[in-house]
């Protein structure tokens, strides 16, 4: 039994690991932190995993537990910095070295620095909108209603447009 | 900047994170797993001893300081511990029911709002508790005389006693000044010590975090 959902967990965050990555790399900034964040993560939602309740989204449980736990370890981090990157150093870390694109590589710091630049739940309301979820969905992953997502997404949206 | 381009970069970001762990996700670990119960499961017998200790100590300077109403000295370090006591109690239940709330698949406003209250809450409490020590040993001190010798310390001694109390005030000031008028260096040091060990100042950032939240729940 415990086999069997070990088993089904696993695929299940096989199968979806990329918000694990996206959720780490919106809110570390050090690869050590990111790939540590990440472990968290898995942890927390392997910890998670006996109370899921399957008649529910699976991704959007993923993304409350991959969110809470980000921005928990982001305020925690907050107050003792572990470990400092300049941005063009994350930029660096996380390019292809195998192409080259300048144009990609600004609009890539261009998205690094309006990432943190925002709050912890903004950061959480732009990663989701920039994945493209419903505004129902994000709702139910932020707790907040529907009206207020339409609404912030309108903010965020126009910050970005003001962003040189 | 323009949607199309963040939404761009964004793909570009995820695609090249994507390569970065191409390995696969073999994170969760049973060690790691059995860790986190483990914190957790310290934190909470930790409360339930606090709330047991609260409890008896509470209890014990209720009864001492109705025995010893004709001695002002000795019945007010009575109230003295009783009051300390009650004031553990209730924080040893506030951060249980608290933390009993946290689970991580709530969702992300409300759980962040919990883990701020908590901290708020630790942070507002746990000053007054510590700092509380530097004075509370002394009518601790004159109850233990009074139960093991059966002496009335101040009635003895009250210049002892008064020694207690201008040490314990000294160095409670000393503690504040540390906290609050130090050097700024000096000050961070001890703020970052303090905030390390869950013993205070994190009043300030936990204010901030429902601060944002209450901003981020505004329409």
């Amino acid at each position: 039994m415990a086999t069997d959902a070990r088993q089904e967990f696993g695929e299940l965050l096989e199968r979806h690991r990329a918000i694990v990555f996206k959720v780490a790399g919106t809110y570390c900034r050090h690869p050590d932190d990111r790939a540590d964040l990440a472990q968290e993560i898995a942890t927390q939602l392997w910890r998670a995993w006996p109370r899921y309740d399957r008649a529910r989204s699976f991704t959007t449980w993923m993304y409350r537990v991959a969110l809470n736990v980000a921005i928990s370890s982001l305020r925690s981090r907050g107050r003792r910095e572990r470990h400092v990157v300049p941005l063009d150093e994350r930029v660096h870390d996380v390019a292809d070295d195998r192409v080259t694109d300048p144009d990609g590589d600004r609009r890539l710091r261009t998205l690094e620095r309006f990432i943190e630049q925002q709050e912890p739940l903004d950061r959480a309301l732009l990663l989701l909108y920039l994945e493209d979820r419903s505004q129902r969905e994000i709702a139910e992953i932020l707790g907040i209603s529907e009206s207020n997502v339409s609404t912030k997404i309108h903010r965020l949206k126009q910050r970005i447009r003001s962003e040189p | 900047m323009e949607l199309d381009d963040i939404k761009s970069a964004w793909q570009a970001l995820d695609r090249r994170l994507e390569r970065q762990h191409a390995l696969g996700l073999r994170l969760f670990t049973e060690g790691r797993v059995t860790a986190a119960k483990a914190r957790l499961g310290w934190f909470i017998a930790g409360k339930w001893l606090q709330l047991a200790l609260a409890l008896a100590l509470t209890i014990f300077a209720a009864t001492f300081w109705i025995a010893e109403r004709g001695h002002a000295a000795l019945m007010l370090s009575g109230i003295a511990l009783h009051v300390y006591g009650v004031a553990l109690a209730i924080s040893g239940v506030m951060e249980l029911l608290l933390a009993i709330r946290i689970r991580y698949a709530t969702p992300v406003v409300t759980l962040q709002r919990y883990l701020a209250h908590l901290r708020a809450w630790r942070g507002c409490m746990m000053p007054w508790l510590g700092l509380s020590h530097w004075l509370l040993w002394v009518p601790a001190t004159l109850i233990g005389f009074r139960v093991t010798t059966g002496v009335d310390l101040w009635a003895h001694a009250p210049r002892v006693v008064i020694s207690f109390l201008v040490a314990g005030s000294v160095g409670l000031a000393a503690t504040l000044w540390l906290i609050h008028a130090s050097p700024a260096r000096l000050r961070r040091r001890v703020r970052d010590y303090l905030d390390r060990t869950n013993a205070g100042c994190a009043i300030l950032g936990a204010q901030g975090a429902l601060d944002e939240i209450a901003r981020f729940e505004q329409e």
